[in-house]
Parts: C-alpha cells; sequence; structure tokens
C-alpha cells in the first residue's frame, strides 16, 4: 500500500468524474473527487494526493487559480497538475502554462489515452 | 423543455404595465429636455442669453444715449443764448432789478433771439447775488432764491446743468404744463472774462425726445443686427458641432453593439462548448469503456445509463438552442385558441409521472376557469419547462403545486415546490439569457441558462407575463404565468 498513488478529480460535472473513476478503476490508485476550486485546494492540502487531473471551469475558483495556488504553495507545489479542459486554444494553453500547469488533456478524451497519459505521469 | 432557477420580479410586459415611469410635468419636462440635442438647447439657451444680453445692453447705452443727447443740447443752447445774449447786457442790469424800460428792452432781445429755439420753454437771469433780474415767468423777477449747487457752478464760470425738480417753489408754474424739464447754467460774461451773473435756461426734454429716439432706434437695430449675426454665427458652429458629436455618437454606439455582441458570443461559445463538450465527453469515455473493458453487469448498466443521460442533454440542447434561434430571429409560429387549462395540465403531468417518482404532484383549480388563449404546444412546453424545473431544483423530492386561479380576463397557472429556493438577489435575473445560479447546491444540476429565457419569451409572445417568488434559499420557489382568458379576447376582438 506504501506505494499506492492517489489521484483528486477535480470537475464539476459527476458524470465527468464518474468516467474518470471507472477508466481508473483497474488501476491500483486511490481516485478522490472534488467538485469545486476551493474544495480541491483543501483536498489537495489535507491528501497530497500524486495528481491532480483539474476541470478549468471549476465553479468558484477556476482551474487556472487552483493550479496557481497549488504551484505557489511549498505544500502542494510537488503535485502534478494535469488540466482538463474543453478549450485547448492557443491563448488557453498559455494560460495553463504560466499558472504552471504540467500537461493537458482535452474533452472529449478517449479513457484508454487517458490512462496511459496518467500512467506516464505517475510513473515520473 | 427545462432548466433554472426561480425567480420573483413580475417581467411585466403587457400593455400598462406598473412599470410605467411616472412623474408629474415638472419631471416630463426635465426628462424631455435631457433627450434633446446639443442643438436644440443652443437654439433655447442662446436664444434666450442674446435677448437677455441685448435687452440688458439696449437699457444701459440707451440712457447712456439720452444723457449724451441731452447733454449736447444743453452745450447747443449754452452756446446759442452766450452768443445771442451777452453783447446785448450791461455790467449795470446786475445791481438790481434792471428799469422798467431796460426790462422791456431786454425781454424783446431775448424772445427775438431765441424765438427758433422750440425746446427752450423758460429762461432766467441771476445775479451773484441770488437775485432773478430777468425772467421770462414774470413773477419770480425780483425775487432773491438761495444758491444752488449749479447756480454757484455758473456764477464761477462753468456750465451746470440737472433735471428740474417740478416741486421747487421758483417752478411752481410750470407744474402740469411740462413733463421733464432740464435746467442749464451758463455763465454771463459782459465786458471780458469776468462772470457778471447766470442764465438759467429751462428745456423741455419731451421736445427733445423725438431726437433721442432716433438714435435710440438706430442703435436698437444695430443692436439686434449685430446679436443675431453673432447668434446666427454660433448657431453654425454648435451645429456643426452637434452633427459631429452625432456622428462619433453613432460610431461609439456602433462599437458598444458590436462589444456587446462579441461579448455574447463569447459567453455563448463558452456556454455551448461546455455544455456540447461534459455529454459528448460521456458519450464517448463511456462508449469506448464498454467496447474495451471487461465489466460486470452492474457496470455495464451504469455506464450505459450515463450515455443515455448524455445523450438526453444533447438533445435538450439542441432544442433548446434551436428555440432561442427562433425567437430571437421571429420565426416562432403561433396558433392561439382556446385551450382547456385543466386537460393541458393533465396532459404534461402524465409525462412526469412515470420520470419521477421522488416527487408528489398536486393540482389545485378554482372554479370557474374559462379558457386560456394560447397555442397548445407552446403552452405544453411553458408548463413542462416550469415543472421539469421544480422536479430539478427539489433535488430532496417533495410536493410539487400545479394551481389555476381566473381573475379579470387572465388565467393564472403557478408552479410551487419545496426545494432550493432562491436568494432575493437572484429574483431580477433568473430570466436572462445564459444566466445560471451559482451557488453549491445547484452545482451538480446541469443547465445551459436558456430554458427560462424560453419560457419568458414564449410568455410574453402570446400577450401574458411571467414572474417568480422564494421566501430564500431552501424555502421553495413558486413560478407564476399569467395569460389572457379566451372570452375575453374574443370580447375585446
Amino acid at each position: 500500500m506504501a506505494d499506492q498513488k492517489t489521484v483528486l478529480v477535480a470537475d464539476d460535472e459527476s458524470m465527468i468524474r464518474q468516467l474518470v473513476r471507472a477508466t481508473l478503476r483497474g488501476r491500483p490508485l486511490r481516485v478522490l473527487e472534488a467538485a469545486s476550486g476551493p474544495e480541491t485546494l483543501a483536498l489537495a492540502r489535507r491528501e497530497r494526493p500524486d495528481l491532480v487531473l483539474l476541470d478549468v471551469g471549476l465553479p468558484e475558483l477556476d482551474g487556472y487559480a487552483v493550479c496557481r495556488a497549488l504551484k505557489t504553495d511549498p505544500v502542494t507545489a510537488g503535485i502534478k497538475v494535469v488540466m482538463l479542459t474543453a478549450r485547448a486554444q492557443r491563448h488557453d494553453l498559455a494560460r495553463g502554462a504560466e499558472a504552471g500547469a504540467d500537461a493537458y488533456v482535452t474533452k472529449p478524451f478517449s479513457p484508454e489515452r487517458l490512462l496511459s497519459d496518467l500512467d506516464g505521469f505517475l510513473r515520473d | 423543455m427545462m432548466d433554472l432557477r426561480r425567480e420573483e420580479r413580475p417581467i411585466s410586459h403587457p400593455a400598462g404595465a406598473p412599470g410605467a415611469p411616472r412623474g408629474g410635468p415638472g419631471r416630463r419636462l426635465v426628462r424631455v429636455w435631457r433627450q434633446t440635442s446639443l442643438l436644440t438647447r443652443f437654439t433655447v439657451i442662446g436664444l434666450f442669453l442674446t435677448v437677455m444680453i441685448g435687452v440688458v445692453l439696449g437699457m444701459a447705452v440707451g440712457q447712456q444715449l439720452e444723457k449724451s443727447a441731452l447733454t449736447q443740447a444743453a452745450e447747443r443752447t449754452a452756446d446759442k443764448v452766450g452768443f445771442e445774449i451777452d453783447p446785448f447786457l450791461r455790467p449795470g442790469d446786475f445791481a438790481g432789478v434792471p428799469s422798467p424800460e431796460r426790462s422791456q428792452a431786454i425781454d424783446q432781445h431775448i424772445r427775438e433771439s431765441l424765438r427758433d429755439e422750440r425746446h427752450i420753454v423758460k429762461i432766467k437771469v441771476w445775479n451773484p447775488a441770488g437775485m432773478v433780474i430777468y425772467s421770462t415767468d414774470r413773477s419770480v423777477i425780483g425775487r432773491q432764491f438761495a444758491i444752488e449747487d449749479e447756480l454757484a457752478d455758473a456764477l464761477r464760470g462753468q456750465i451746470a446743468m440737472e433735471m428740474s425738480s417740478l416741486s421747487k417753489d421758483e417752478n411752481r408754474m410750470d407744474r402740469g404744463r411740462y413733463g421733464r424739464l432740464m435746467e442749464i447754467y451758463v455763465p454771463i460774461r459782459v465786458g471780458g472774462d469776468r462772470v457778471a451773473g447766470a442764465y438759467e435756461v429751462y428745456l423741455d426734454v419731451d421736445t427733445l425726445t423725438p431726437m433721442i429716439a432716433a438714435t435710440q432706434r438706430f442703435f436698437w437695430i444695430g443692436l439686434a443686427l449685430g446679436l443675431s449675426a453673432l447668434y446666427l454665427g454660433l448657431f453654425g458652429v454648435v451645429r456643426s458641432a452637434s452633427r459631429r458629436l452625432h456622428r462619433q455618437s453613432e460610431e461609439l454606439g456602433r462599437l458598444e453593439a458590436r462589444r456587446v455582441v462579441d461579448q455574447l458570443t463569447t459567453e455563448f461559445v463558452s456556454i455551448v462548448s461546455h455544455e456540447l463538450r461534459t455529454p459528448l465527453t460521456a458519450l464517448v469515455g463511456f462508449s469506448e469503456l464498454l467496447l474495451t473493458q471487461p465489466a460486470n453487469e452492474a457496470e455495464q448498466r451504469q455506464w450505459t445509463e450515463n450515455m443515455h443521460a448524455a445523450a438526453t442533454r444533447l438533445t435538450k440542447l439542441v432544442e433548446e438552442l434551436l428555440d432561442v434561434s427562433r425567437i430571437e430571429e421571429g420565426r416562432v409560429e403561433l396558433k392561439r385558441q382556446p385551450v382547456d387549462v385543466k386537460a393541458a395540465v393533465t396532459a404534461v403531468l402524465v409525462n412526469f409521472g412515470i420520470l419521477t417518482p421522488a416527487h408528489r404532484f398536486e393540482q389545485r383549480y378554482r372554479e370557474p376557469i374559462p379558457p386560456l388563449l394560447a397555442d397548445p404546444d407552446k403552452l405544453t412546453q411553458v408548463l413542462t419547462n416550469l415543472i421539469s424545473n421544480a422536479i430539478k431544483y427539489s433535488p430532496n423530492g417533495g410536493p410539487i403545486t400545479i394551481s389555476v386561479t381566473a381573475a379579470d380576463g387572465t388565467v393564472r397557472l403557478s408552479v410551487t415546490d419545496q426545494g432550493l429556493g432562491l436568494p432575493p438577489e437572484e429574483l431580477p435575473r433568473i430570466f436572462e439569457r445564459f444566466h445560471r445560479v451559482q451557488e453549491e447546491a445547484r452545482r451538480q444540476i446541469p443547465g445551459t441558462g436558456l430554458g427560462l429565457y424560453i419560457t419568458r419569451r414564449l410568455v410574453e409572445l402570446q400577450e401574458g407575463r411571467i414572474w417568480a417568488e422564494s421566501a430564500g434559499r431552501g424555502r421553495g420557489s413558486a413560478f407564476h404565468v399569467e395569460l389572457p382568458a379566451a372570452a375575453v379576447e374574443r370580447a375585446n376582438g
């Protein structure tokens, strides 16, 4: 159990959280869920996940702000952040990079592809 | 159809709505004035100021002109009197009242000399002691009077003048004969520079008036022409500036309209993109899982249900977008006819009963209820949307009441729930396009922010109004729709 990694899925759509959970169900991962910006930050600080799959359009505090907060807090700066976004335009990617995101996954996504990407990030 | 949050501000709309602007004539005038153009304001204010300036300037200069004209008349008279009479007088004439023969000679000379000076009505000759030694008014000859300032000035060698006071004793004979008299005091020099006495000449100001009036008329015409030219010149400048401002304002208006359109487009793209991609992600994701992953029966069922929900959500989004498009382009076709409200409500509820076992529907009718005048399909859409909202925003179930009442030629349908309720600050906004209430309890409830907007527009198109009420968060909501009764419509039409 010591090697079990933790992934925090942050998306306000329960259907998307369910999809990610179903996608990851074959992996020895602990999956946490959050539905808002503040909830994501609180959970990340408390549980120190290895990776946050972070929706850009989170309510109350959007994904960019959450990412910036995670990356500037020494306690959470080491957590990998993968932005989950419906927007894949250049300025959106630039905003994510500026906020310190490690990677992007664009909606809609293929579960198989997501799995292989996450495996890569969690191995690094 | 369905969606969103709850309400309260009456979206007034039939004629005579209570929100119509009010105000007395004063306020109306102020409102009209605020709406006038720069040019109109200049026309009114500029004209008023020009006239005021003209009147004030004209009166001030007019007085000055009269004074100047009178001074000129006085100086001319002084010259005439001195030139004609001085040579005739002798130093001895000023010792006292001259002998009757001398007095008669003086009188004759003066009257002949001044025969043509019609504005001279009286003349006195004073000696330095303040005695009248000659006057055309014989009653004052030989009388002694106190030496007043003007007479004293003349006896010192200076010409002086004043408007005559007809109340003075020496002028008592003139009262009633003349309107205004001017007195001119002229030093008399006999045989050298020494002042031997003084004339006091009375001018009838009224006989000088035509001359003064002519001068003033000339001045007034000049003033009016000058101010008119100034006003017209400024009018041209202001009109040109006003037109330029108007053009700039229109340009700014176009830019602002474009900005609003851009903003709405961005908002629209953002919302639609999110609303499209979320169900698409679910469809793509769960279908791929079903195709590629081993799963037990429960998982398969759950994933399939998720796909169905996503497809339903997509269908609804497409329907709503088409509705908005039709409404905004004015392409909604209405077939209004008398509709039995009870039958319409019952038909809508039949569809919901199966889908939502957690909610209990109650129908309340306060008879008599006349038929509604409405398009049956659009009425169904409105009712479906409101009931669907009541279900969506009552996640814990509970009673949903549909009540119908009639009054004053209208029929009111109310859908009341005991769900999440609405904070007061949201009530004015919930019928706006794309508006969604942002709060924790609603986060899991999908929606585009279009349902209530469509509902409102459909109600308004049918000459009705819609509004919402709520006692606050967690205390349920009530949506009310008022539509005309069919019987009243027929009576009016």
